[in-house]
């Protein structure tokens, strides 16, 4: 697509600072550019305050009337975990634009470079109000699909510094049906927060949301993402079929939370945590038994009269054995396996 | 949802798993291990937290319980996953471990896991991990037995019951991504091969014999498998011969060609396997087959590395193998030679100062001095 196109092929207008949108919004600098659309800062001139303006790159009639509804939705959120939808518009020749509150904050992806990893508690902490706005738009029917640190800005907000959650699947839902390619047919985000549903392209729903929570949380705590790899295929078929390496270096982790971590990245979604407000209500009661105290441990039945080993496992007990040969010459037993095995060390 | 049809793997293996060089086993370190190093091992490694949950758990073991990992991990031991470990002997053991607190010694017994598709005999070894409150559990198989019939359903792992649908055609293999490592095609390396060459023709030798390490070992569970469930004994306790023939018929059945074994000059400690066909030397580009030399002439590192980890794993030490003569390049077969590791340095000697053939090798190996003992 070239520049100044729209996927359809009109030409789309030609964005600059200084444009006026509809009489109502004049575009002051350009915030991000996405596979989708770029996001602008704009003045609005009735209320005199600076807003996010999202232009998108597409004007279908079809696509229009999906992205008008999810803005609608959207905007009757009110949660301070979710940025908030003000307005939605079409400039001449269709193209949409959607009106958003502008988030001042660190991205959490920053933050997460700057300090590495998180506590568990901490955390724990920061999900919980994502996943509570996450709950929000869902029950107004809005999956986010593309939850992932560079979306997530850790704003001040009235009870302190918190997680907002920005960029929710309103600027993808554009084309039809599920898909996630771009124009040229490349995949727009990145594989490692997309769900094995997502990555296999089947429809998706507030699970696939879940599992997100989970990368990021697991990325969090452990500093990687579960399935990290240099190469994009890698990523993706370890979505598909890895098991998230268990991050003994993590601060604070222990089996429970890993259980909860884990039954959010069940790859089958039927085997999922079914919502956000049941990831949200496992992780809070983990915090809270963790804030009380340590976990009281099951009471140990009788001790039983145990054997102290030696060791259990034969085969690499030995390590590399002392022999320099298979076999000496001088051995030569008259039976082959004796030959072999001889001085092999098994058993 | 145990009724719909699971999906086929699609993709096809693009990742080496992680080079690792196996070190002696200490069951104190075992909570260093990398999870590739643990899915190297020919036992079985659960890692639990204090409370039975389960942190981590390797390819050995979901072969032999016939659970998928992704579904396990995360779960209760006790509780979910191996409902017939609940009771004094299992659960009440590792109780009293945990409660012994940090330093306490490794427990170990003998236990025998009731699963739906038969009853294994086992010694379990727990460990306490020292710097962390985690334990592992190390399950060695010693005999595969029928399921007991009087055994209580309720106490059988409901999991497996549930995951494993298609059970008799897929084996003992749950983990769809082992499975593709040991069931990649020759084709596909083939097709590999020309990729490198034509990119970085010198990487070639490096990346097949490593995953034909990787590879390897996970044959090696596979064969350990079909010995156990056959009732047989542990591929250890095999005769020799017996071990050639299941590896003959591993190699044979995923059409990587026919294996022979040499187990005559074992007396100066080398054994020989003739590839008969080689899968992989005739899919070499035919530009292999004019320039011998430099060991570019040689096509079958993957097999070799394959068999290496095979035989180590069989042997209980490891074993080098070594191709020294190849279709590839005008042979009349593909011929490797397997020694102690430390003789390798004079076999790659030889290769690398361009002697081929079996005779010759075992010629310059005759002439090497011999290695310097290595510490036990």
């Amino acid at each position: 697509m070239s520049e100044g196109q729209s996927n359809d092929g009109r030409p789309a207008p030609a964005f600059h600072a200084g444009l006026v949108l509809d009489g109502r919004y004049r575009l002051e600098r350009p915030l991000g550019e996405g596979g989708m659309g770029a996001v602008w800062v704009a003045y609005q001139l009735a209320l005199q305050r600076e807003v996010a303006v999202k232009v998108l790159h597409f004007s279908a009639e079809s696509s229009r009337a999906r992205l008008r509804d999810e803005a609608l939705a959207l905007a009757a959120v009110r949660h301070p975990a979710v940025v908030q939808v003000y307005d939605y518009g079409e400039m001449e020749g269709g193209v949409p634009y959607v009106v958003m509150e502008l988030v001042a904050g660190e991205p959490l992806g920053a933050h997460l470079g700057r300090v590495g990893t998180l506590p568990a508690d901490e955390a724990v902490a920061l999900v919980l109000p994502i996943l509570e706005g996450l709950a929000a738009a869902h029950r107004a029917g809005i999956i986010h699909r593309d939850i992932k640190p560079e979306n997530v800005i850790l704003a001040p907000g009235p009870t302190g510094v918190g997680p907002k959650l920005l960029d929710f699947g309103i600027s993808r839902r554009g084309h039809a049906g599920a898909s996630r390619l771009t124009a040229d047919g490349s995949i727009l985000g990145t594989p490692a927060y997309m769900a094995p549903e997502q990555v296999r392209g089947v429809e998706v729903d507030e699970r696939a949301d879940v599992w997100a929570v989970g990368v990021l949380l697991y990325e969090l705590l452990a500093g990687t993402t579960p399935f990290a790899a240099d190469n994009v295929f890698v990523v993706i078929r370890g979505v598909l079929d890895k098991t998230p390496s268990y991050p003994r270096g993590a601060r604070g982790l222990d089996g429970r939370l890993w259980a909860i971590l884990m039954a959010a990245l069940r790859k089958d979604p039927a085997d999922r945590t079914a919502s956000a407000p049941a990831m949200r209500d496992a992780l809070a009661g983990w915090l809270e038994a963790r804030k009380a105290g340590p976990a009281p441990r099951a009471a140990a039945p009788a001790v039983l009269p145990v054997e102290v080993s030696a060791r259990l496992a034969p085969t690499l007990a030995a390590g590399p054995g002392s022999e320099t040969s298979l076999v000496s010459a001088e051995d030569a037993p008259s039976s082959i396996d004796a030959l072999i095995r001889a001085k092999l060390g098994a058993g | 949802m145990s009724a719909r049809p699971r999906q086929r793997p699609t993709l096809t293996m693009l990742e080496l798993a992680e080079p690792s060089t196996p070190r002696p086993f200490d069951e104190k370190s075992v909570d260093d291990r990398t999870d590739a190093e643990l899915d190297a091992l020919p036992f079985g490694v659960i890692a639990l937290d204090e409370e039975g949950t389960i942190l981590r758990y390797n390819l050995y073991e979901s072969r032999f319980a016939r659970l998928d990992r992704n579904q396990v991990v995360g779960r209760s031991f006790f509780g979910e996953v191996a409902p017939c470990t609940r009771n004094d002997a299992f659960e009440g053991r590792f109780r009293a471990l945990v409660a012994a607190g940090e330093g306490s010694a490794p427990v170990r017994f003998d236990f025998l896991f009731d699963f739906k598709f038969g009853a294994q005999h086992v010694t379990i070894e727990m460990v306490r991990a020292p710097s962390a409150p985690r334990f592992y559990l190390l399950v060695n198989r010693l005999k595969i037995a029928d399921a007991r019939p009087d055994f209580p359903p309720e106490k059988l792992a409901a999991l497996q019951r549930d995951l494993a649908p298609d059970e008799a055609q897929r084996g003992v293999l749950r983990d769809a991504l082992e499975r593709r490592f040991v069931d990649a095609p020759a084709p596909f390396f083939a097709a590999l091969r020309a990729t490198c060459d034509r990119l970085a023709p010198d990487t070639w030798q490096i990346f097949a014999s490593e995953w034909g390490v990787q590879w390897g070992r996970r044959a090696a569970v596979d064969l350990e498998a079909s010995a156990l469930e056959k009732g047989e004994r542990s591929l250890r306790e095999l005769p020799m011969r017996e071990v050639a023939g299941l590896v003959s018929t591993y190699f044979a059945e995923r059409g990587w060609g026919s294996v022979e074994f040499d187990f005559a000059p074992a007396v100066e400690g080398v054994l020989v396997l003739e590839l008969l066909r080689s899968a992989l030397a005739e899919a070499a580009p035919r530009s292999l087959r004019r320039s011998p030399g430099e060991g570019t002439d040689l096509a079958c590192h993957l097999l070799a590395g394959s068999l290496a980890a095979i035989l180590s794993s069989v042997a209980g030490r490891r074993l080098a193998a070594r191709e020294v003569a190849c279709v590839a390049a005008g042979a009349p077969s593909c011929s490797i030679v397997v020694v102690a590791h430390e003789r390798r340095g004079a076999v790659d000697a030889a290769i690398s100062a361009g002697v081929r053939g079996i005779e010759p090798i075992r010629a310059a190996l005759r002439r090497a001095p011999r290695p310097v003992e290595s510490q036990r």
